[in-house]
């Protein structure tokens, strides 16, 4: 992480190399001279756990200066993760070399100039602000002692355990020649666990996400993973079909981020996307029930959001399906200029609307389903359809007349995760969950219908 | 980085005495590179270590560095050039593990870091039900590096990009041709490794990933279909780009993606399955590399990427299939991503089975997981993506065997009835425990009684992976035996990516689960 002043002083030094290297390269034969740089700095660690065993734990720093250099429609980036003087010369010279070097791209855009970003969430501090003191602060043995509640839970349970904790405080700074300046700092963590019963016949997950630590509540996932596992122990053989399926807010996340993913009005446009249709897009059209609403927002920092993406353009909170219309597209500057429409560059800190119902009240309305923890391997089979297939793991549990009975086994299912919306009529509470391993998303339980579970999966 | 014929400055550095007295002679090296400012570097942070309470440690310096150009129809869409340089160091301290790194590769900093790294392992020591333990292995000193011809660094950005567009040109001629998209990249990887035990190792890798996707748009009646380009990703220099047919084959490419916008859908059900090697490297990797890998039998990958059907009390018990079958790991593949000199601890790289003749009979291990299965010594797999990652238990090449019979992938089509021949890698998908998996592909074709009768999309085949490879009964002679790979294989929380290659002949299987994925699946 770079605070404001020192990123300020080392962008500077950036943009003065870059611009002497361009004008050279441009002496040369290039055209009008364009540079802009981004630095991303973080400090964090992680421990890893496995087979109720500690087999990792780090202390991490990494820096990373991108120069990007326009000699007219020839354009080229170069990054270095060395900052010292030599280090962002040489990085300015590769620059200028491959930029002069590059062909023209006729899809180039000019680095931008100053912007305005959302006051409310520029910058660092405060309780409400996006760098949480905490978190910034957090090293091993707030790691260790997460991961002691694990161990001395699984083991007082005699079951295995394996989890993973990881913390970063991190900086995003931006700066072009154009005039452009932005500096994002922000913090973020992740804690999960999972146990396996020692027969090998139950196994359970539990985690969150924030940006917060204090949110991060290792006792409860340590003792829900725990739980979990046991309830999940011998489940009995169910056979694939179509059942109506609660997801919990880690599995719902894992599939509407393809909803959510797919949103881009270029690829609508040209025709391979789910929100293209014949000679168009479906903006306007009524995609999804009125209780879908899928939103971004900058100022949700718990989800990741951000006053500006890595290009510098402002992020404010937008809805892009309201109440299951599919009200807009996202344009990069590219397109959005060639089409005269505004940039939304690519927006962070997304949300799937969540609703009131509790999970009892959503099982409670299940004559006969599935109540479904978690998905694993989710592959896009067809983009158009938003078809993927993945299968079920960490827990599958049948419900008969409005109750839970018991575990099942877990299953391969082929679904489309657009399907999976359009046949929602039920929401719970959202929370955020890490997708992939990586990127946040605010999502919520959710009960859908006719979810089509195509083989058993003997998977534990 | 300054690299320069280095002479091995040992006397006189400091926490040189701590290095083991069998620290063999630098004359055993083939030639090390090292500059003694570095080895001055490394020396320093290991004694640091030592006077910080490790009972092992290792130092990398890594410097990782990346070429990209991308473009899109006939315009280039993006250049770019990556350099990533730093130190890591890992320690045992008070039995456990702690790792630190910084992008600074400065003597202080090495210290610090080692300090650091023994604090975080000391602040989990408590923790650990047994300390961490080594197997034993050669203390190293040697220099390795990718046999190459043409160093990709040092070809001009202008022939990347002009080989990308001409490709698109090509394709862009085919009547019904909407998009092409095409890239490259290069990969080189140097690193040095340096132990308490005295081990010194210097590596440098280099790697080529060239690659395009055409695609065929229907506007009217709103379809697309793509189809991607099966070069398989090598370790090597840009001879290996301008020896391939890539441009070549751009115009059939185009073709093949227009003709599967307008093919007929399969008709599920079970049927018999050819599978060419650029389809079969993947389902290689999911259902025996990643069921290989000791730390995921355990239970250590639980949280994230799973565990593995394949435990140890399966060990010479479980059948993979029948005796024409056998699975082998290796690091040692002239070419393959993954092949190296030594791991990321220091251990020279070697070749084993995994399946030997249908049976199940080894594991991929690290130093510290050798024991866990009564293994004198580990099998060099280790591997960390950077200067700032753990190294831990990566994938090496895992490859099939070729069959003693010549055959051909055109024989197994011959010998098939009713089937279907998949080519290229689609979708895929498997389960946490490596049973139950699903893949596509990029081209399908009907065999009907022993001939390619038309083209066919929408295909998955689905299937257990015991089942599978079980009811595998054909496979191609050596003169069929491809490799593919992959450049960016995920594992571990953060997750690390790895190369590696799998080669394989083309096998038929039987009555395997067929399904349709498309439009009224």
């Amino acid at each position: 992480m770079l605070a404001e002043a020192a990123a300020k002083t080392t962008l500077a030094r950036a943009l003065a190399a870059a611009k002497k290297e361009a004008a050279g390269a441009a002496a040369r034969g290039g055209g009008a001279v364009a540079v802009q740089a981004a630095l991303r700095a973080s400090r964090g660690g992680h421990t890893r756990f496995g087979n109720s065993e500690v087999t990792q734990a780090s202390e991490l720093e990494r820096t990373e200066l991108t120069l990007t250099i326009s000699l007219g429609k020839r354009r080229a980036s170069a990054t270095t993760n060395q900052l010292d003087g030599a280090g962002i010369d040489d990085v300015a010279a590769r620059a200028a070399r491959m930029a002069r070097l590059s062909p023209e791209s006729p899809e180039a855009m000019p680095p931008l100039g100053a912007q305005r970003y959302l006051a409310a969430v520029r910058g660092a501090g405060g309780a409400a602000g996006p760098v949480d003191a905490a978190t910034a602060k957090a090293g091993a043995a707030l790691r260790a002692a997460a991961t002691k509640l694990a161990l001395d839970k699984a083991r007082a349970a005699g079951v295995r355990i394996a989890g993973y904790y990881e913390h970063e405080h991190y900086s995003l700074s931006l700066a072009s020649s154009a005039g452009l300046w932005a500096h994002h700092e922000a913090t973020s963590a992740r804690y999960s666990c999972s146990a396996r019963t020692p027969d090998g016949t139950g196994a359970s997950w539990a985690g969150g996400a924030s940006h917060r630590v204090s949110e991060l509540d290792a006792e409860r996932y340590a003792e829900t993973a725990v739980a979990k596992a046991l309830a999940a122990q011998k489940p009995r053989r169910l056979d694939p079909g179509k059942y109506t399926v609660i997801l919990e807010p880690a599995a719902a996340a894992a599939l509407t981020r393809f909803v959510i993913d797919s949103l881009d009005a270029r690829s609508a446009d040209e025709g391979r996307s789910f929100y293209s249709k014949p000679g168009g897009t479906r903006v306007g059209e009524k995609l999804f029930p009125e209780t879908i609403t899928v939103r971004s927002d900058p100022g949700d920092f718990a989800a990741g959001g951000a006053p500006f993406d890595a290009e510098g353009v402002p992020q404010r909170a937008a809805t892009w399906i309201d109440k299951g219309v599919l009200t807009q597209l996202p344009y990069d500057r590219f397109w959005a200029q060639k089409h005269g429409k505004p940039v939304s560059g690519l927006p962070d800190g997304w949300s799937i609307g969540g609703g009131t119902a509790s999970r009892d009240e959503l099982i409670k309305g299940v004559s006969r389903g599935l109540l479904i923890s978690r998905f694993f391997y989710n592959g896009l089979v067809d983009p158009q359809l938003l078809r993927v297939s993945g299968l079920t793991r960490d827990g599958v549990f049948l419900i008969e007349r409005g109750a839970i009975v018991g575990p099942v086994n877990n299953f391969r299912y082929n679904h489309s995760a657009a399907e999976l919306l359009r046949r929602c009529d039920g929401l719970g509470p959202s929370e955020v969950v890490t997708v992939d391993g990586g990127s946040r998303l605010r999502a919520p339980l959710l009960r859908s219908h006719d979810f089509e579970l195509t083989s058993i999966s003997e998977a534990i | 980085m300054h690299l320069s014929r280095r002479s091995f400055v040992k006397a006189g550095v400091a926490g040189a005495a701590w290095i083991a007295a069998s620290h063999p002679s630098i004359s055993l090296a083939r030639g090390l590179l090292t500059a003694p400012a570095l080895d001055e570097i490394v020396q320093r942070t290991l004694a640091a270590a030592k006077r910080a309470g490790a009972s092992y440690a290792e130092v990398r310096v890594v410097r990782r560095r990346g070429e990209s150009v991308f473009t899109r129809e006939g315009g280039v869409e993006g250049v770019g050039s990556s350099d990533e340089y730093g130190l890591g160091v890992r320690v045992i301290a008070g039995g456990a593990w702690g790792f630190a790194a910084a992008p600074r590769v400065l003597a202080a900093e090495g210290e610090r870091v080692a300090r650091q790294a023994c604090e975080v392992a000391k602040a989990h020591a408590a923790l650990r039900e047994r300390p961490v333990a080594l197997a034993p292995t050669a203390v190293n000193v040697d220099v390795w590096q990718t046999p190459l011809t043409k160093d990709p660094f040092k070809i001009p950005l202008e022939d990347k990009a002009e080989l990308l567009l001409a490709i698109g040109r090509e394709a862009q001629k085919v009547p019904g041709v909407a998009f092409v998209t095409a890239s490259y990249e290069g990969h080189l990887e140097w690193k040095l490794f340096a132990s308490s035990e005295g081990a010194y190792v210097e590596q440098q890798l280099v790697r080529v990933a060239p690659g395009y996707t055409v695609t065929a748009v229907d506007q009217k009646k709103g379809g697309f279909a793509s189809r991607r380009h099966d070069f398989a990703p090598r370790q090597g220099g840009w001879e290996l780009v301008t020896g391939s047919t890539l441009l070549a084959d751009a115009r059939r490419v185009g073709e093949e993606a227009v003709e599967k916008l307008a093919a007929p859908p399969v008709s599920p059900g079970k049927r018999d399955v050819v599978l060419d090697p650029s389809n079969l490297w993947l389902t290689i990797h999911e259902s025996i590399g990643h069921s290989t890998e000791l730390d995921r039998a355990l239970g250590y990958e639980a949280n994230f990427a799973g565990t593995s059907f394949a435990t140890p009390d399966q060990l010479r018990k479980l059948r993979l299939g029948g005796p024409h079958l056998t699975f082998y790991a290796d690091k040692t593949t002239p070419g393959a991503l993954a092949t190296c000199g030594y791991d990321d601890e220091g251990v020279a790289t070697t070749r084993w089975n995994l399946v030997e003749r249908g049976l199940f009979v080894g594991y991929q291990t690290t130093r510290e997981q050798a024991a866990w299965i009564g293994e004198p010594q580990s099998r060099g797999t280790s591997y960390a993506d950077g200067y700032a990652s753990v190294p831990f238990q990566r994938m090496p090449n895992v490859s099939l065997a070729p069959g003693e019979r010549p055959l051909s992938l055109d024989d197994l089509v011959a010998a098939t009835d009713d089937g279907v021949l998949i080519v290229g890698n689609g979708s895929w998908s498997i389960d946490h425990q490596r049973k139950n998996f699903q893949f596509g592909g990029q081209l399908f074709w009907e065999i009907k009684k022993g001939k390619k009768t038309r083209m066919l999309k929408d295909v998955a085949y689905q299937s257990n992976t015991v089942a599978f490879w079980n009811a595998c009964d054909l496979i191609g002679g050596e003169a069929s035996w491809r490799l593919g790979g992959a450049m960016h294989d995920g594992k571990g929380e953060p997750v690390q990516l790895n190369p590696m290659s799998h080669g394989t002949p083309p096998v038929r299987v039987r009555q395997v689960q067929v399904l349709s994925t498309g439009r009224g699946a």
